[in-house]
């Protein structure tokens, strides 16, 4: 059957271009750390590659640019923390559900990885506990996780619990991996913090946020606004307070600028998207950000 | 203040009622509604934490409360209303449907009395509602002015018009003797009278009270074809009430003399009265007494009188809807 991955690839190439692809691919071969001098082979080189890691006599014998591959760099863990509460089955900023994008920005990143040879894995948690899924490489590995992610966002799942994530990952996850943690607007405290440095201290940590929905947008027609944490109706005379809907963007911005900056101080990139056309694009700024600030 | 359709409340508290049962059901899907329909949204807290929201909120309940109290409010106007809120009366209606012929004597004699009467009646015209009234002369013969008749306005007229005439003694405008000396000899008050009664319109199934006021001084000058007492017959079997008004000439010892007394026993016999014109007793007064004791007579059966109220409701439940719309408008429900 045409699975989860399949679609994801399938949008990656709608929702961007060809360049866009490499670039993104580029990125993610350029945000490891810690080469070794243990040369392995060559490759062709890929726009946002390293300039540096381009061996120039390889290159001039080959006449296309080639560039070093190192054997530390060369088989990378991408673990996927995902956010599967209820939270992540509600509208995004876009109108789509949280769901879908959080499913296209892990594959996405999960097949760039798996086509770099790198081993993926998966670890899902929500207020009914956290579960982790091993590393491996196969699109049907992949496709098994996505399909983990998608069975497990539903309206009525238990409620997220991003801490109970993070602290799991921080606990069980031994090998350094690169993590990319998928989560809504959810706001940081100092519980996050602390679990974040401790992460941070074994892993690379890059955070892509999936931008909530408007709560003061006039939906025209359809239903209801309703809040999926307690089920419980957000009046429309309420959301169509305009002093309020003013406010409500203020702070909205404001959460978003105060969770950025504090993830930044941890050393950890974070971008945030608000619908699948976003994600190529997000991923590829995510890791941009990533390779900049690790200089 | 009454209740027509008393059970209207009642069967209108059991429809609240079930109304109330409904909504409690409706209110147990409703969770699964807004589920289905609704737009999930995360992190309502951006929100709902906001001061300036539960500001809003609570403006909210308070409109929200007013729309309920009002919708109560007007709910029960409705039902008020549908429940017809009426007063009940006994009321017992005067019958104003008279019959009053007027029947004068116009010998020379009478002309004094017979002004001060048709002014009299030419001044209660303009308060008669559904009495007829109509005029007749008499002399040695009788002549009907104008017959029973509720167009008042011409009832003034002719009665001013006679008046006039009884004042001047013929001398200025309409002669009032006009044809009424076809007969032989003078003031034949039997032919009289009976002509007066059969001016009366309509059989004796007529329901209409008939009342005849007689001006006369009963002093027969001739040889009537009715004498006065088959005159009073005639009335009696024309159910008419004969009220006499009498210049009495009273004798020097303060007693009616025989004449006076013989029209008074012939209008008693009609169920009528005599009124003896003393100089206490001016005509308008008599006119009254007369008056008095023909609607003591003829007074309507009591009735139950059971009117509607619908007014204030109305209109207190038309500005309460008015309010009820505009405040749902205004929460946008």
């Amino acid at each position: 059957m045409a699975g989860l991955l399949y679609r994801v690839k399938t949008k990656m190439s709608i929702f961007a271009h060809r360049k866009t692809l490499d670039l993104l691919e580029g990125g993610y071969a350029s945000v490891h750390r810690g080469r070794s001098h243990d040369f392995d082979d060559l490759r062709a080189y890929v726009p946002g590659d390293e300039v540096k890691d381009i061996d120039w006599k390889a290159t001039a014998r080959h006449g296309e640019p080639l560039v070093k591959r190192y054997i530390a760099s060369r088989r990378h863990n991408l673990a996927l923390l995902v956010d599967t509460g209820r939270n992540m089955a509600a509208t995004a900023e876009s109108g789509e559900s949280k769901k879908d994008i959080a499913i296209m920005a892990a594959g996405a990143l999960a097949s760039i990885a798996t086509q770099h040879g790198d081993v993926v894995s998966l670890i899902v948690g929500d207020e009914g506990g956290s579960r982790s899924y091993p590393s491996g490489q196969k699109d049907e590995h992949l496709e098994r996780l996505l399909r983990v992610v998608d069975e497990r966002i539903r309206l009525d799942a238990p409620r997220s619990d991003v801490l109970g994530l993070l602290d799991t990952v921080a606990r069980q996850l031994t090998i350094r991996s690169l993590l990319l943690v998928v989560t809504d607007d959810v706001r940081l405290g100092d519980e996050h913090m602390r679990l974040l440095r401790r992460l941070r201290a074994r892993h690379e940590v890059i955070w892509l946020t999936i931008g909530d929905a408007d709560l003061m947008r006039q939906e025209g027609s359809r239903g209801p606004v309703y809040d999926v944490q307690e089920v419980a109706a957000l009046p429309a005379y309420v959301r169509s307070n305009r002093a309020l809907r003013g406010l409500f963007e203020e702070a909205a911005v404001q959460t978003v600028v105060d969770s950025e900056r504090e993830l930044r101080l941890l050393g950890i990139t974070s971008h945030r998207i608000g619908s699948q056309a976003d994600v190529v694009p997000g991923l590829f700024a995510l890791l941009e950000k990533q390779r900049r600030a690790e200089r | 203040m009454e209740l027509i359709f008393w059970w209207m409340p009642l069967a209108a508290a059991a429809v609240a009622g079930g109304g109330v049962w409904l909504y409690l059901a409706w209110r147990r899907r409703s969770r699964a509604r807004l589920q289905r329909d609704g737009v999930p949204v995360a992190h309502s807290e951006r929100l709902t934490e906001l001061p300036e929201y539960q500001r809003v909120l609570r403006r909210y309940r308070a409109l929200l409360a007013g729309v309920l109290t009002i919708v109560v409010v007007a709910s029960g106007v409705g039902v008020l209303l549908a429940s017809r809120v009426s007063s009940v009366e006994v009321v017992q209606p005067q019958s104003y449907k008279r019959d009053i012929m007027l029947c004068l004597d116009v010998s020379g004699s009478m002309t004094d009395v017979d002004a001060k009467i048709v002014d009299t009646f030419a001044s209660l015209a303009k308060n008669l509602h559904g009495e007829r009234v109509g005029l007749t002369v008499f002399d040695s013969s009788a002549v009907q002015v104008f017959p029973l008749t509720d167009d008042y306005d011409y009832v003034k007229t002719e009665l001013t018009t006679y008046r006039d005439s009884f004042r001047s003694q013929g001398e200025s405008g309409l002669r009032y003797w006009t044809g009424t000396d076809l007969g032989e000899g003078a003031s034949l008050i039997g032919d009289g009278l009976s002509s007066c009664v059969l001016g009366f319109d309509g059989d004796s199934s007529s329901k209409r009270p008939k009342s005849i006021v007689l001006a006369t001084d009963n002093y027969v000058n001739g040889s009537p074809i009715f004498t006065l007492k088959q005159a009073g017959d005639l009335a009696t079997k024309h159910d008419v009430r004969v009220y006499a008004i009498d210049p009495v000439d009273y004798s020097a010892d303060g007693t009616p003399d025989t004449v006076a007394t013989q029209l008074k026993d012939v209008v008693d016999k009609t169920g009528g009265g005599f009124y003896g014109l003393s100089s206490t007793d001016t005509v308008p007064a008599i006119v009254q007494k007369i008056d008095d004791q023909e609607a003591g007579l003829f007074t309507g059966a009591r009735r139950l009188v059971v009117s509607d109220h619908p007014g204030p409701l109305v209109v207190a439940g038309l500005l309460l809807l008015m309010a009820s719309f505009g405040l749902l408008w205004r929460v946008r429900l």
